[in-house]
């Protein structure tokens, strides 16, 4: 799955869901950074399932120290890879991890604002779509539309996903 | 001819570029430090709001 898609490299913290990889584009070499954890809240547990929540984000070195760069959202012009890298890892993680739903929301960033569109969560979908038989038969997804948890349909804008093995 | 101070010059640059952090080497205790920023703890805390508030909305989930 995803396997015809072009992927960095990843590598992760033994021991937890901590990923990272360096983008290649225009701005030069930016590395990444994956972060799936866990939520446990009483609000939120289900039968089926266990909550996390993917973030990703830039790190930079800073004064010799590497810190998050959330200056800007960065646009290396490599989004496509860099959206199937984080794709892959979702997946692997959704396979080892049977009974996790994974949440994830992209943010709005002031391009986005303007656009009035939640551009890296188009992205995340795009990805979903291009690769829907495979990614569906295996998994269910579903958006977030105006508050509501319903059945993904491709074509359709959501605010946030979830996906969880069927 | 160098000088001293070019000499010195020379190996405070040397050094520096030895100890300078590189984009391909990141050890996992960064990563790890990293993960706990509030960057991604406002994150995690963002998602939290967002799922409690889903599940009280659609309790038949």
């Amino acid at each position: 799955m995803m396997s015809n898609k072009e992927v960095y490299a990843v590598h992760s913290v033994p021991g937890t869901h901590i990923f990272t990889f360096v983008s290649e584009g225009f701005y030069g070499r930016i590395r990444k950074m994956i972060i799936i954890d866990p939520i446990r809240r009483p609000l939120i547990d289900v039968p089926h399932g266990k909550h996390y929540n993917l973030a990703f984000g830039d790190i930079r070195i800073k004064s010799d120290e590497w810190t998050i760069d959330d200056s800007v959202r960065t646009n290396n012009g490599d989004m496509p890879k860099v959206i199937a890298t984080v794709a892959q890892v979702a997946v692997r993680f959704l396979r080892e991890n049977k009974k996790a739903v994974l949440f994830f929301q992209g943010y709005l960033d002031s391009k986005s604002i303007r656009a009035g569109r939640n551009q890296r969560n188009l992205l995340y979908q795009r990805a979903i779509e291009s690769n829907w038989d495979c990614l569906s038969s295996e998994f269910l997804i579903q958006g977030i539309q105006s508050g509501k948890i319903v059945d993904y349909v491709r074509g359709i804008e959501y605010e946030e996903i979830l996906i969880r093995r069927k | 001819m160098k000088t001293a101070s070019m000499v010195e010059k020379k190996k405070l640059e040397k050094d520096d570029a030895a100890i300078k952090k590189d984009i391909d080497i990141i050890d996992d205790e960064t990563l790890i430090r990293l993960a706990n920023a509030p960057f991604f703890r406002e994150k995690r805390q963002k998602a939290i709001e967002t799922l409690e508030r889903l599940y009280q909305n659609n309790k038949s989930f």
